[in-house]
């Protein structure tokens, strides 16, 4: 019998081809995008649960809580943080440690190299058990003069050489010394939102005890079974208890520490999915939960879309079926003995559709996973997969073989067998159209959210940053003492190279998103009393070189000495110690000045080191600019001028941008000897912001394209099996009359009917669920060009059915009428 | 073998109810060779539908073999249908995807019988209905008689003891509906009873009996004597 159900399905298959390709490739195209989709979902979630210790770990982060700011969420803690926890928790807390990223410049035999070294705490071996291949973590962690490599940069420091017991020369800020290569280590894998090149003990230049300032994470390693949630519900105790709150900072209120400063617990496993909300600290950018769960649910979608081709064409070949199942019964089938040959059947057919998607998957998955910057294969030793494999193959053939194996197997053979009368019932013909209906929503609703996700991108690509990004070259590692102290030299020979137009030093980069704040006073306005605003110390010429036109005012200029941010300096007996600012337009409505040129000659008072005070008289007003990022809010800022405190210069040039790189690193060269060049184009940094939305806008377009394609798929072979249904009905039409072009018209509009209802469901849902992804985004292109859009993806996905339909109805409207009357 | 008392059968829908069989009393025996005829619309595949178990009626008695099987559910009924009766159609309801072999098997297929068994009946019936020859070809490859000789093979493979044709010529051509009508003579002889609808007065010839239906009733029954 199972021998003969087979035949009969292997033999459906070949006798209507269209339908078999239709099926297995739609749904080897669905199941391939979800098997995909899937892989980088396990990935994603697999994340940090290969440590020993996985479940026992978690970071402290910190959220800074400026009065009249916005919160400012961060991966780190601060360092005193970490004590006070070991001593505040001791019933919960077993180890602890820091990991604070210093990027010193390593040398070795006159090749030198800016890399991320991580200063650990002496637990850290314990908490986190790397595999050491050689040498010991416990003796590197216990030496300030010993480092701990990877194995990468093993390999690029010694190559194939004896690396254990050698030493480099590590430089950090102007302190250089000596470190000898101590351990070891393995790689980390992949799946690890943390990075760790090289480790070294983290060394205190002096007790910590700043609670508003942070330098890197913080973990800790709780006991087994300490009750997380009831060490979550004792944080806010700690905060108010421990941490001191900088007067600064204060500003005369006296609420509780935790008014101003947040500590808050993240379970190391959930910092990939969980950490999308920071501003900041993440060694290397995370996932996003929203974006895995956007995805599964894509995954989800368009496997919806191919199952529904296979119902729908089941459906449609009812008809054809019916007669065979009628037969059966005579034969004394029972109707048991149908619904299981219905659903071995489609069964069959979802297992060659999943032998195609897991070829199209081994093909795919690499340039998939090179789009996501993951490694991205089916891991075919792996049990789970392969049961995720079987529950989908069984899914969608119990899905496609439903309506047969429920509906046709309960035929009564009598009505089938006396009369030619179609088995089809209203009640098919409209699940039918549902089916298509949910179809094209799913497919149309794709359709608007990629154009959504894509005009959010070309808007963000678009956004004036309020500061000239074209032309701009940064050029890094003025952080490191040799390199500041020659800054002059460098800038005069960069001047001197043809197409470079300004060059200014400062100590920020666009869109480093870090920030220094500052409180002030505004003599004569005691109401406002203290304000923190944001502090940002540049060069001269920064203005000019940035083209960050004045509103009022002037620049800072060499012709006032005063100019200069007085670092640490005392004022002459009975005199007050001045310098300039210049403020931009928030800090105006933050500080309370009408108009730019009120501002002008106003004074912001506040400390400038070893404890004096200076009155800085705002020389200029700007505009605001999205310097700390795209996504970042405009913050009150004011800018100090500080020409020895720099880590970048910024030239602006004309020209070609490679051959000005170029020239500009043999200058380098030639003045920086032994220290790397690190040079980068504001327009680079301006695109890695979006990267991730990009990413998500193509992989979004990509895969609604592939919905589209199935749906299309299944519309056309739905269209066929009509036309050759309704063959008698057009016979007819066009024996009293109708024109091919009536004919065209009225099968197109039959198929019209199920998209122009899509856009009912679709619209709706996929506004709703763009509108929650835009607030993530603090500029954002304004909702109501999501109606366009609506408009522009029904037209198309009504456009692609009209093109998927029409030339079929136009090659059966054509044919003669007689041949269609004889049909039957 | 088989007794219709009082069994109606209606259709109805939401406007109109049509009557199909009006309180149709008939009884046939064993081995009997039966006819029925009557114009379109009057009842005829109704009544054969009911008799195969097909349809159930509406009301009345249907007693089959000394089992009153009008109540019967669906599975009990094709029971009963698999093991005692064989279907020949005007339009010979072959399967398609099926080959000539493969037709003719289906009708064992549900009958727990081993596949070599299976095949050996089906040569010998295949041999019988003169189609061997074409036991691999598709439906689609015969002609009319051909397709219609498989059908009888089909019918009559599972040794039923009763076989029901619905107008079993009508889509044949005269030679070919005459080898059918032989067919179905030498059947009965074999001692199989045959109930036949028909339109040809010529083929009716063949049966011992012919019922007259009209609107659902029996209005004659004609009784030949025996050749």
């Amino acid at each position: 019998m199972f021998q003969n159900y087979v035949v009969v399905a292997l033999r459906n298959l070949i006798k209507n081809k269209l339908f078999s390709v239709i099926n297995t490739v739609g749904l080897a195209v669905g199941l391939a995008a979800c098997i995909a989709i899937m892989l980088f979902v396990r990935d994603e979630i697999s994340y940090d649960k290969h440590w020993a210790n996985a479940e026992q770990l978690h970071r402290i982060t910190t959220t800074f809580k400026l009065p009249g700011r916005e919160p400012m969420p961060l991966a780190y803690a601060p360092d005193v943080a970490r004590t006070a926890a070991a001593t505040y928790f001791a019933d919960a807390i077993e180890k602890t440690t820091r990991l604070r990223p210093a990027q010193p410049i390593i040398e070795k035999d006159g090749n030198s190299f800016q890399e991320l070294v991580l200063q650990v705490d002496p637990d850290f071996q314990d908490m986190f058990q790397l595999t050491v291949l050689q040498g010991s973590m416990a003796e590197v962690l216990g030496n300030p003069g010993m480092i701990a490599l990877s194995e990468t940069l093993v390999t690029k420091y010694f190559g194939a050489d004896v690396a254990l017991g050698q030493t480099l020369t590590v430089t950090i800020g102007n302190q250089k010394q000596d470190a000898i290569v101590g351990a070891i280590y393995e790689d980390l894998p992949t799946t690890t939102a943390l990075v760790m090149p090289a480790i070294s003990l983290y060394v205190d230049q002096r007790e910590p005890n700043f609670w508003y300032n942070v330098q890197g994470m913080v973990f800790v390693q709780f006991k087994e079974g300490t009750d997380v949630a009831a060490f979550d519900a004792r944080m806010k105790a700690f905060v108010d208890t421990q941490a001191v709150i900088p007067a600064a900072v204060r500003s005369g209120n006296d609420g509780p520490a935790t008014e101003f400063l947040g500590l808050h617990r993240q379970a190391l496993v959930d910092i990939q999915l969980g950490s999308s909300h920071l501003q900041g600290g993440d060694f290397k950018p995370t996932g996003d939960i929203a974006r895995v769960t956007m995805f599964s649910a894509i995954a989800g979608l368009i496997l919806i879309v191919g199952c529904i081709n296979f119902m729908n064409l089941a459906i449609a070949s009812s008809t054809r079926r019916a007669r065979e199942v009628a037969m059966r019964k005579v034969m004394g089938a029972e109707r048991r003995q149908l619904v299981l040959q219905f659903l071995g059947e489609s069964t069959l057919i979802a297992v060659i559709g999943m032998l195609l998607a897991i070829a199209l998957v081994e093909v795919g998955a690499p340039y998939l996973g090179a789009v996501l910057g993951k490694e991205l294969n089916m891991p075919y030793d792996n049990l789970q997969v392969w049961g995720l494999v079987g529950g989908l193959v069984a899914f969608v053939g119990i899905l496609g073989g439903s309506y047969p194996a429920l509906v046709v197997s309960g035929f009564r053979p009598s009505r089938v067998l006396q009369s030619s009368r179609a088995t089809e019932t209203k009640g098919s013909n409209l699940l039918r159209g549902g089916l298509v209906t949910f179809q094209f929503s799913i497919s149309i609703g794709l359709i608007v959210a990629t154009g959504v996700v894509y005009g959010q991108m070309l808007y963000a690509n678009n956004l004036e940053p309020g500061f000239t990004k074209e032309n701009m070259l940064v050029v890094g590692g003025f952080n490191q003492a040799a390199a500041r102290q020659k800054h002059e030299a460098f800038r005069a020979e960069v001047e001197r190279i043809q197409g470079i137009e300004s060059v200014t030093f400062g100590f920020d980069t666009p869109f480093a998103s870090s920030e220094r704040n500052q409180s002030i006073r505004v003599p004569g306005n005691a109401e406002i009393g203290d304000v923190v605003i944001s502090r940002q110390t540049v060069g001269y010429d920064y203005f000019k070189t940035y083209e960050i036109p004045l509103l009022a005012g002037r620049s800072f200029s060499r012709d006032f000495s005063t100019d200069v941010f007085p670092f640490r300096q005392t004022a002459p007996e009975g005199e007050t110690l001045t310098s300039a600012a210049i403020v931009n337009e928030s800090a105006l409505k933050r500080i309370g000045f009408a108009s730019p040129d009120e501002a002008l000659g106003k004074v912001l008072n506040m400390t400038v080191g070893g404890g004096n005070r200076a009155d800085f008289i705002i020389v200029g007003v700007v505009p605001d600019t999205y310097f700390r990022g795209l996504k970042l809010p405009v913050k009150p800022e004011f800018y100090a001028l500080w020409p020895t405190q720099i880590n970048a210069m910024t030239a602006r040039f004309s020209g070609d941008p490679a051959v000005i790189n170029a020239a500009v690193e043999d200058a380098w060269k030639r003045v920086m000897q032994g220290t790397p060049y690190d040079s980068q184009f504001i327009e680079e940094i301006v695109g890695e912001q979006f990267a991730l939305e990009r990413n998500t806008g193509n992989l979004l377009g990509l895969f609604s394209t592939l919905t589209v394609l199935i749906a299309c798929l299944g519309l056309y072979g739905l269209a066929a099996f009509t036309a050759v249904r309704r063959t008698k009905e057009i016979g007819v039409r066009k024996v009293m009359g109708a024109q091919v072009f009536d004919i065209v018209k009225l099968l197109v509009w039959q198929f019209s009917k199920p998209v122009l209802f899509a856009n009912l469901i679709a619209w709706p849902v996929t506004v709703w669920g763009m509108m929650q992804w835009l607030e993530t985004f603090p500029y954002r292109i304004d909702a109501w060009l999501m109606a366009p859009l609506c408009v522009i993806a029904g037209l198309l996905a009504l456009a692609i059915a009209w093109a998927t339909v029409g030339g079929n109805a136009a090659k059966v409207a054509r044919a003669n009428p007689i041949t269609a009357l004889r049909y039957e | 073998m088989l007794k219709l008392h009082n069994l109606s059968k209606y259709y109805r829908t939401d406007e109109v109810e049509t009557v199909a069989l009006n309180s149709v009393n008939i009884e046939i025996e064993s081995g009997e060779f039966v006819a029925i005829m009557g114009p379109s619309g009057c009842g005829k595949s109704t009544l054969l539908n009911i008799i195969g178990m097909l349809d159930n009626p509406s009301s009345g008695e249907y007693v089959f073999m000394g089992e009153d099987v009008a109540g019967y559910s669906e599975a009990k009924l094709a029971n009963i249908r698999k093991q005692n009766i064989g279907f020949i159609f005007q339009s010979f309801n072959l399967i398609d995807e099926l080959t000539v072999a493969e037709n003719i098997e289906l009708a064992l297929l549900y009958h727990n019988i081993p596949s070599k068994i299976r095949k050996e009946r089906v040569a010998h019936v295949m041999d019988k209905v003169g189609i061997a020859h074409r036991a691999k070809h598709m439906p689609s490859q015969l002609s009319g008689g051909q397709q219609q000789r498989v059908a009888v093979a089909r019918a009559v493979v599972g040794d039923q003891a009763m076989i029901l044709a619905d107008e079993p010529t009508g889509n044949l051509d005269s030679a070919h509906g005459q080898e059918v009508m032989e067919m179905l003579q030498s059947l009965n002889e074999e001692g199989t009873t045959i109930v036949m609808v028909t339109h040809s007065p010529s083929h009716a010839d063949y049966a011992r009996r012919t019922i007259n239906l009209f609107d659902g009733h029996v209005v004659t029954e004609n009784l030949r004597a025996a050749q």
